[in-house]
């Protein structure tokens, strides 16, 4: 069954491409997962004395909304995409190709990369608010949580850079650090702002 | 019918080693080999050989076809 399933999925990534436009919809919104809470931990905390409830609360909401976004706007746009390859395809080559293995897989890619952008914002959100999780369950107190969680946040980041760098194949720690300085304009940026509000 | 030349367009992908090896599993086909003719921005000419014993040409046919291809014309046929 698994065997099946990632033999489908490979042959989907081969004609389709969506291998490449899955991989750049999973850095992408796990960025998106990851910066998203560091904002709203950042805020809650800077800006008042937040449960650790609370931030909860609106950390798991965005991750939500974001993941239901991320699936609709995904697939639409995808589907756009590939239907227009397929009629590009067509034209090339003088026929249809209604229940080809080619179109077949072209709409599977749509739905795949969909999933893909969902889980990714996700799951990549759900790694820094975990800390959240711990002090409602009693393991740990807001404040530690609090330094947690950004450690988490940066860390998370600086390996998406990690992993950006090898798809690059350029210097990985530089790339990191590019990734990890997105995280750290984001803590500067909302710092200053709570010094003003 | 052992044996059938086909002259047929078929996008890049699936590449030629898929589609062939595809188009072997079709029933009564024992080899199949193909030569590319001419290779377009979206898609390659083929000239593919198929032999075997009582080749289902119908079922071949619609596998050319469910890999995205067209057969363009028979250029080759023997009944043994």
């Amino acid at each position: 069954m698994i065997r099946l399933l990632r033999g489908s999925i490979s042959r989907i990534m081969r004609y389709s491409g969506a291998g490449e436009f899955s991989r750049r919809y999973a850095v992408m919104n796990a960025f998106d997962g990851v910066v998203t809470i560091l904002g709203i931990v950042l805020g809650s905390t800077l800006l008042g004395e937040a449960s650790a409830g609370n931030v909860v609360a609106a950390g798991v909401g965005a991750l939500i909304a974001m993941a239901i976004s991320g699936v609709s706007g995904t697939y639409m746009a995808e589907r756009a995409e590939q239907e227009r390859r397929i009629r590009e395809l067509e034209e090339a080559m003088l026929t249809r190709l209604d229940n080809s293995i080619i179109a077949e897989a072209r709409k599977r890619a749509a739905v795949f990369s969909a999933i893909v952008d969902a889980l990714a914002a996700l799951l990549a959100g759900l790694v820094p608010l975990s800390p959240y999780f711990a002090v409602l369950s009693g393991l740990l107190n807001l404040h530690l949580a609090f330094y947690i969680s950004l450690g988490l946040s940066l860390s998370f980041l600086f390996t998406l850079g990690l992993f950006l760098g090898r798809i690059a194949r350029s210097n990985l720690i530089i790339s990191g650090l590019k990734s990890l300085a997105i995280g750290a304009a984001t803590i500067l940026l909302i710092t200053l702002l709570n010094l003003f509000l | 019918m052992s044996r059938l030349v086909l002259d047929v367009l078929k996008p890049h992908i699936p590449d030629l080693i898929e589609f062939c090896r595809s188009l072997s599993e079709v029933e009564g086909v024992k080899k199949v080999s193909a030569v590319v003719v001419e290779v377009d921005a979206e898609t390659d000419t083929v000239k593919i050989t198929v032999e075997g014993r009582d080749i289902d040409f119908e079922a071949l046919k619609e596998r050319v076809r469910e890999l995205g291809g067209a057969i363009h014309s028979v250029d080759e046929v023997v009944f043994e």
